[in-house]
């Protein structure tokens, strides 16, 4: 059967338990209990009776083995070591089991039953501290319990508050017996019967077995109790899916993920989305995507001057570069990557600190230090900072040298224009040095329109020069702020999948282990269920 | 002594008052048999002094209250029944019984002690009155389990015992051990009532006999003062069957009709039941007044641990604050375009500068300020930096207080307290707009007791007071402007503009101010997230003084 199964699911649960950050002891322990019960026989199981002082367990044990185990006396608490009453053929297996129980000092009788070692535990609700002590922590180990009360202690606060209500979801095959049922009349035993019941159903525990004996008179009930049950095997069993069940509903319950839906994500995906636009905004503004605008104008300007810009051109983009000026003006690479020496990650990180601490508070109390640290706001600040670093740094966003092959033409017309403009100035200066040397007849000058050559060839040449300069300043820029836009686009569209895929990590560290221990939940809860269906005994013996 | 009981009573209820408002529920204890926290030694306090010192003292001859307690089912009503001569509170099997307390006396008895005695402090819901002639000048009550699975039922008996004079403890042969009820009886003593215990159901024979001596040796070793031990046989019942055979209670009858008929009795018991209180109350009162400092003690750590947090991120927050790398430059290059512009340079520039930007200020007029882009990327950038360090120190705090289990319930109950409160972005909003209007002010006032008022007027308040904040912010403290970074150029230009203007020294004056009143608008803000921890912890110095004054009571 599944019992396995339920060990491994346990396991799960405990690891899920451990991410979140919490306190697994008990359910290890569980966990180690099951494991070494499985070592002994489980042919054989362990029914432990336990109650208040003066409600008659020995009596009952003494009728049940018919014999006296145990002398009954009227002094309260009675004070003795617990006595058990083992099956005679296998004394010796019931004996290494019981003392896995309970160490030496449980006193052992033999009995005539087939698989049963009862065990009469001390009571549960005197004066005497050691008393209730000691069945602590006998309970946990034991397959089986038969509560036994009586018509003046049913209604405990002991019984109930420290016991039944913790007790009996971590049990299987278990019932109350009223005791001392000789002192009412029949339809009052009945009565008292159902106000129990009532009462433990007020409390929110599963049904049980409502058995009524009188040690001294009649103890059929609980023969008959006993004899119905499933086999031995089945008892173990069931014992120990419930143990591993009832601790894998502790951890699920304390990470508060015990509901019968799977556990929504702490942070749901609109919020997700919002945080995300908000800090993937501020951090474009660090980014400054206008400055890289102007950078990546004026980067290609210079690369196109070199080319396209004639001998000035040439002139002005050496001096650029001398100067340092081009480094802080128009260089788009460093200038992304200088981003985070344009502003505090303050504002950036706010949007998704605010979501993980409300995320946080969401959590039971335990699992909140699983996230806390992430939330540390230099922790998150280099984790954004990282991820948008690399958006930055990758090949594909790199500044490529821009050209084109306008440029070298309009070179070729600014060395033209140049030329001219030259020409235009050495005619005119040989023109007026002839004229001061050689005072002979003027010199005829060709004249274009109204204008003398020489004049033509400087207003022409500065005229070119300046259109071509305008002209390859617009291409360039344009050019240059064409590949920031594309840049830019690029980079928001990552910025915005890297920080999403922060948060999810950071959310998954959590979330994760959140739905495992919920799945563990179920699928012990299912295979309880079915482990259950098998195993209902039928009430023969109960109380109607 | 009244004015223990008063004062008691008033600051526990107030006390009580605060932690509710502070969310914090009642810790019902898990098992019954766990000790009496602080909370049940305190209300049993107020009870005490509620409905038995105050009403005592005022009136030694009001009617005697004697309360039956006892677990359930030992027969404490059929008890009472027998000595009402009548069924007035029912038995039978199905526990508890008795879920009222049911209150016999004459009629004129009950008036006296409902309207201003020992029992105007109990619901009068929860108290069945039936009057009766058999025993004038007492009241004989029976109360609710105290180990019952009902929690209300035992506060109910807790309650009656805080206002009776005598204790009648009924119990049985099994039960005489139990847990619970042996605490019921530890509180009786402490409270030095007169205590009768009835042992009921007595088993037949020798039997009863070494059950009673292993009582008596019980509560002897108890040192519980019992002033008689009533055994009752088992199955000693009336014809009805509600009620326990008059005949075995004898010794106890006769004892209540010796009270009810001497008056002088009466008197002699309450004041000895009185004295023995005020006795017992000292005791009570130092642990209520330990548990109180205890109490305040935990409170003050926890408030010591969200001060240091606080003031940790405080001390960040103001040093990055004014350390020049607050403002991003994407919002100061909007600044520098306008003030590195040659229409606002003329101001500070010589020669040929300001030859040109004087020629541009004809021909093209002022450049337009980005003053609502500055302002707002500036305010910006402030509420992110104190959002920041409120959040974190919030969360520091919260992440400290889980360790601690009165701050654990806290930071459950309030998990708003794990990060800066919602109002936070709204407050420094309205604080830093509050103070650049405060710069504006400053601003407007130079420059109008100045002859620069033409000057000032040309480049506009508005603007003077952004380059203002943001000199505020990047003081550059007399660099050149050839240091690489906008930031840096545009502090320059800032400074030249403004003592060009000002002159430098109302300039440093002004930055001086705008400094001082940001740090402490911001402080205020600081201290109001702080404050809610505050809050959430209650009146510590109240409970202190409460401490206090109960340890003079006490001495």
């Amino acid at each position: 059967m599944a019992l396995s199964e339920a060990e491994r699911v346990l396991r799960q649960a405990i690891e899920a338990a451990e991410q979140l950050g919490l306190d697994t002891q008990d359910a290890r322990t569980a966990d180690r209990l099951i494991g070494e019960r499985r070592g002994y026989p489980n042919d054989l199981y362990v029914l432990a009776l336990a109650g208040g002082t003066g409600v008659g367990k020995s009596s009952l044990l003494n009728a049940l083995a018919g014999a006296e185990l145990s002398p009954p006396g009227p002094l309260r608490p009675t004070t003795r070591t617990p006595i058990a009453m083992l099956p005679i053929a296998r004394l010796e297996e019931a004996r290494a089991l019981l003392e896995w129980l309970g160490g030496a000092e449980i006193r052992m009788a033999p009995g005539d039953g087939p698989a049963i070692a009862i065990v009469d535990l001390p009571d549960l609700d005197s004066i005497e501290p050691g008393h209730a002590a000691r069945v602590d922590s006998v309970l946990p180990r034991v397959d089986s319990v038969l509560w036994v009360t009586d018509p003046e202690k049913y209604d405990d606060a002991m019984l109930h508050d420290a016991y039944l209500r913790r007790w009996m979801p971590r049990l299987a095959r278990q019932a109350i017996v009223i005791n001392k049922a000789d002192r009412l009349a029949a339809d009052d035993v009945q009565r008292v019967a159902a106000d129990l019941r009532t009462r433990l159903a007020l409390e929110g525990l599963p049904p049980i077995a409502v058995l009524s004996a009188s040690a001294i008179r009649d103890v059929e009930p609980v023969r008959t109790w006993l004899a119905e049950g499933a086999s031995a095997k089945e008892i173990v069993n069931a014992r120990l899916l419930r143990t591993a069940a009832e601790a894998t509903r502790a951890l699920a319950s304390a990470a508060g993920v015990d509901g019968p839906g799977p556990p929504a994500p702490l942070v749901p995906a609109d919020r997700r989305a919002h945080a995300v636009s908000a800090s993937q905004a501020a951090i474009l503004d660090l980014v400054d995507l206008a400055g890289l605008r102007s950078q990546a104008a004026t980067a290609s300007r210079g690369a196109a001057r070199s080319v396209g810009g004639g001998v000035l051109g040439l002139l002005r983009s050496t001096l650029e570069r001398g100067t340092g000026i081009h480094a802080s003006r128009a260089d788009p690479d460093g200038f992304l990557r200088r981003w985070r020496e344009r502003g505090s990650l303050d504002r950036p990180i706010a949007p998704i600190r605010h979501l993980l601490l409300e995320a946080v508070a969401a959590l039971p109390l335990p699992t909140r230090a699983s996230l806390l640290e992430d939330v540390e706001p230099g922790a998150i600040s280099d984790r954004l900072a990282r991820s948008v670093d690399g958006v930055i740094s990758s090949p594909e966003i790199a500044f490529p040298r821009p050209r084109s092959r306008l440029w070298p033409i309009a070179g070729a017309g600014q060395l033209v224009a140049t030329a001219a403009l030259v020409a235009g100035v050495v005619w005119l200066v040989v023109l007026f040095a002839s004229r001061g040397a050689a005072p002979t007849a003027s010199v005829e000058l060709p004249i274009l329109g109204p204008l003398p050559m020489p004049a033509v060839l400087i207003l022409g040449g500065l005229l070119a020069s300046f259109l071509l300069a305008r002209l390859l300043h617009w291409h360039a820029g344009r050019l240059g702020r064409r590949w920031a836009t594309a840049t830019g686009q690029a980079i928001s569209m990552e910025v915005a999948v890297v920080l999403d895929g922060t948060l999810a990590r950071l959310m998954a560290g959590v979330d994760g282990p959140r739905h495992a221990l919920w799945s563990a939940l179920r699928s012990i809860e299912q295979e309880e269920r079915h482990d259950g269906a098998q195993a209902r005994p039928n009430s023969a013996s109960q109380l109607p | 002594m009244e004015r223990l009981a008063e004062s008691a009573d008033r600051r526990w209820q107030l006390l009580l008052d605060a932690r509710q408002a502070a969310g914090i529920g009642d810790d019902v204890a898990t098992s019954p048999a766990a000790p009496r926290g602080p909370r049940e030694r305190a209300l049993e306090l107020r009870d005490h002094s509620r409905s038995f010192l105050l009403p005592r003292a005022r009136d030694l001859d009001a009617p005697v209250l004697v309360a039956i307690v006892g677990p359930t089912g030992s027969g404490k009503s059929s008890l009472l029944n027998a000595l009402a001569e009548r069924p007035v509170s029912r038995t039978g099997v199905l526990r508890p019984t008795t879920r009222d307390a049911v209150v016999i006396g004459s009629a004129t008895d009950l008036a006296r002690s409902i309207d201003h005695g020992a029992l105007r402090a109990i619901p009068p819901q929860r108290l069945q009155r039936h009057p009766t002639d058999a025993f004038p000048g007492l009241l004989i009550a029976d109360t609710p389990d105290v180990d019952s699975v009902e929690h209300e039922d035992r506060a109910l008996a807790d309650r009656m015992l805080e206002a009776a004079d005598v204790c009648i403890f009924v119990t049985t042969a099994t039960r005489y051990a139990d847990r619970v009820p042996w605490d019921v009886l530890a509180r009786a003593e402490e409270r030095r009532l007169d205590l009768v215990v009835v042992i009921n159901r007595m088993p037949p024979g020798d039997d009863a006999a070494v059950v009673l001596d292993d009582l008596v040796r019980l509560m002897g070793e108890a040192r519980l003062r019992v002033r008689s031990f009533l055994s009752v046989a088992d199955g000693a019942l009336a014809d009805d069957g509600d009620s326990l055979a008059r005949s075995a209670l004898e010794p106890l009858l006769l004892r209540l009709r010796e009270l009810s008929a001497d008056a002088a009795k009466r008197r002699l018991l309450v004041a000895d039941a009185l004295a023995g209180a005020l006795e017992g109350v000292v005791p009570l009162v130092s642990s209520v007044a330990g548990d109180l400092e205890q109490e305040a003690a935990e409170a003050r750590t926890l408030l010591e641990q969200a001060q240091r947090a606080y003031d940790d991120e405080t001390a960040t927050m103001l040093d990055r604050l004014f350390s020049g790398t607050l403002l991003r430059e994407e919002v100061i290059r909007h600044w520098h375009t306008f003030v590195g512009a040659d229409q606002v340079t003329r101001f500070f520039a010589g020669g040929i500068g300001r030859i040109r930007g004087t020629l541009t200020a004809v021909l093209r007029g002022a450049p337009p300020a980005p003053v609502s882009v500055v302002q707002r990327g500036a305010s910006d950038d402030i509420i992110a930096l104190v959002e920041r360090h409120a959040a974190e120190a919030a969360r520091r705090t919260a992440a400290r207080w889980t360790v601690d289990p009165l701050g654990a319930q806290l930071v459950t109950a309030h998990p708003d307290l794990w990060s800066s409160s919602a109002l936070l972005d709204a407050a420094v909003r309205r604080a830093v707009d509050g103070w650049i209007a405060s710069i504006a002010s400053d601003v407007a006032e130079r420059g109008a007791s100045r002859r620069s008022t033409a000057r000032v007027a040309a480049v506009g308040v508005n603007a003077l007071t952004v380059a203002l904040m943001l000199v505020t912010f990047t003081h550059t403290g007399g660099l050149t402007g050839a240091e690489a970074g906008i930031a840096a150029a545009t502090a320059f230009l800032n400074q030249k503009l403004l003592n060009a203007l000002f002159g430098e020294a109302a300039v440093q004056e002004m930055i001086r101010r705008a400094r001082q009143r940001l740090t402490d608008a911001l402080h205020e803000i600081v201290a109001d997230e702080r404050q809610r921890f505050e809050q959430v912890v209650g009146p510590v110095a109240e409970v202190e003084a409460l401490a206090a004054e109960l340890r003079r009571i006490a001495a």
